[in-house]
């Protein structure tokens, strides 16, 4: 197949499925995050599976990054330690 | 120095090139405390096969109507990139708290690097107006990352793609070092 079949429009980057853990999406939410700061992940972080539709209404999030600046050009370790505090 | 396209395709390709790529180590929960712990790699390299990585995007992407998930992969096989300076010095793992064997740059282990004779390592010249150092790649640390993280990487993250002849060379390399055969030392 040739590239030109392959090519897609902007509007399919983000037409698929959802289906990144919570985890994961508490792990993007980080990245951006280059300084030692405190987030919450709220409801709109976390998938639409029933499972975690009941887990959202009952359970918070709270982390807090243990991050330095990244240092350029060599791999980095970031560890996240979360509070899970429930309403 | 090899070649590259700077193009941008919405589906992850073989060959891609991003930058700041996570790895997650583990995540764990204790007593209420949940832990996560992540490794951020300033660039990685694709290495699945181009045709899985093709019809993967074609049947989960596409929206047709089709019975099954088949064509669908798990995760996509990428390998760090390093940067050689800090490879001849064994300190590119060092923010991770890890001393690598130093290579001697002058020397013949440095010019085998840089010939890619060595099995675990590939080395790459980019062209001049990408930027990125000259690069090892090296196969022993490759690890797997998610399509759909990936996928929306690719938006922001995507430097180039090391074009069809080289990136050949790359996954044929790397194929050849996982199915080594790891043989025993003669006894003594």
């Amino acid at each position: 197949m040739t590239d030109d079949q392959n090519t897609a429009s902007s509007n399919d980057y983000d037409s698929g499925p959802e289906t990144s853990t919570i985890t994961q999406e508490i792990a993007h939410s980080a990245t951006s995050q280059q300084s030692k700061e405190k987030y919450k992940t709220g409801q709109e972080t976390i998938g639409k599976d029933v499972e975690q539709e009941k887990m959202e209404k009952a359970v918070r999030y709270e982390f807090e990054i243990d991050a330095e600046k990244y240092h350029i050009g060599k791999p980095k370790r970031l560890i996240l330690r979360g509070k899970i505090i429930h309403d | 120095m090899i070649k590259v396209k700077r193009q941008k395709w919405a589906r992850i390709r073989q060959g891609d090139i991003f930058r700041d790529i996570e790895f997650l180590e583990y995540a764990s929960e204790v007593s209420g405390i949940v832990e996560v712990s992540k490794i951020v790699f300033p660039l990685v390299i694709v290495l699945t096969q181009d045709c899985d990585l093709e019809q993967d995007y074609k049947f989960r992407w596409s929206k047709k109507n089709v019975k099954t998930q088949d064509k669908w992969i798990i995760s996509v096989i990428v390998a760090p990139l390093y940067n050689a300076e800090h490879v001849y010095e064994g300190s590119h793992l060092s923010e991770l708290g890890m001393k690598m064997e130093p290579i001697n740059k002058k020397k013949t282990p440095g010019k085998n690097l840089r010939k890619s004779e060595v099995p675990r390592f590939h080395y790459l010249e980019f062209p001049d107006d990408i930027d990125i150092v000259p690069s090892v790649i090296d196969f022993k640390h490759y690890f797997t990352s998610n399509v759909n993280y990936l996928k929306k990487r690719k938006k922001i993250n995507f430097i180039c793609q090391v074009s069809e002849l080289y990136r050949e060379d790359i996954s044929h390399r790397f194929a050849s070092y996982l199915s080594r055969i790891g043989l025993p030392l003669p006894q003594k």
